[in-house]
């Protein structure tokens, strides 16, 4: 599969997923934000949607929380290493580790995911826990 | 190229600034920021719409701020992601 045909797969699985996009809430979060000032023109893709699932599961409370999270998420089936909660705390986790820990230090406060999503991958006990606490409700 | 042989391309083109993630986050928490009914496509097609209309339709520009495959909002065939989600025309100013 080239990145072509990969792009066209992804497109095709945004048409399949389109029934669960609310454009009223849409706009009216985007309203939100533009009255308090946030200008996401400032950030990446992969910052947004981040950012946006740091705030939802900060705010969701519950004892079944990561259920809830997942509920007010629906990960992309196709987005494989972000198909579960696991899979998003975890980078979260490092990216706070690397920010403490190297990424001051070193100056830098970029890091790529490849990086990250090697060393999630790469870790035996992590690979036990997605597949324990594996959470995808999408539909 | 295999599915993950493509992600890891993929994500390893993927720049993520810590700080500013960590920072749209606690505004998006500071002012309530009503994140219901969402969903990680809707915090796609946010960013899609503002960085096309920040563009002023521009594709290339708006992918490259956006840091996604020139292809997101490639104009040939239609076949792109403002027209996959149906996003409504009154959110774009897509040429």
């Amino acid at each position: 599969m080239n990145i072509k045909e990969w792009v066209d797969n992804e497109i095709n699985e945004m048409a399949r997923r389109s029934d669960i996009v609310n454009f009223d809430a849409i706009e009216k979060t985007m309203k939100q934000m533009k009255s308090a000032g946030i200008d996401l023109t400032k950030y990446t893709l992969d910052e947004i949607k981040l950012a946006f699932f740091l705030a939802i599961d900060d705010t969701t409370k519950g004892e079944q929380h990561q259920k809830n999270v997942m509920l007010r998420w629906k990960p992309s089936a196709s987005s494989e290493p972000d198909a579960n909660y696991r899979a998003y705390r975890k980078k979260i986790e490092t990216l706070l580790d690397l920010d403490a820990a190297e990424v001051r230090k070193a100056g830098n406060e970029k890091l790529t995911f490849l990086g990250l999503y090697n060393m999630t991958k790469d870790s035996q006990e992590y690979k036990k826990d997605v597949k324990k606490e594996l959470i995808v409700p999408v539909k | 190229m295999t599915f993950e042989e493509y992600a890891e391309q993929r994500l390893d083109e993927a720049v993520v600034n810590v700080s500013k993630t960590f920072d749209l986050s606690a505004k998006l928490k500071q002012n309530n920021i009503n994140l219901d009914n969402i969903f990680e496509d809707g915090a796609k097609i946010i960013g899609y719409i503002t960085h096309i209309n920040a563009a002023d339709g521009n594709a290339a520009q708006a992918a490259r701020t956006l840091n996604v495959s020139k292809w997101t909002f490639h104009s040939k065939d239609k076949q792109n992601a403002l027209n996959d989600y149906n996003i409504p025309e009154k959110f774009w100013t897509y040429k």
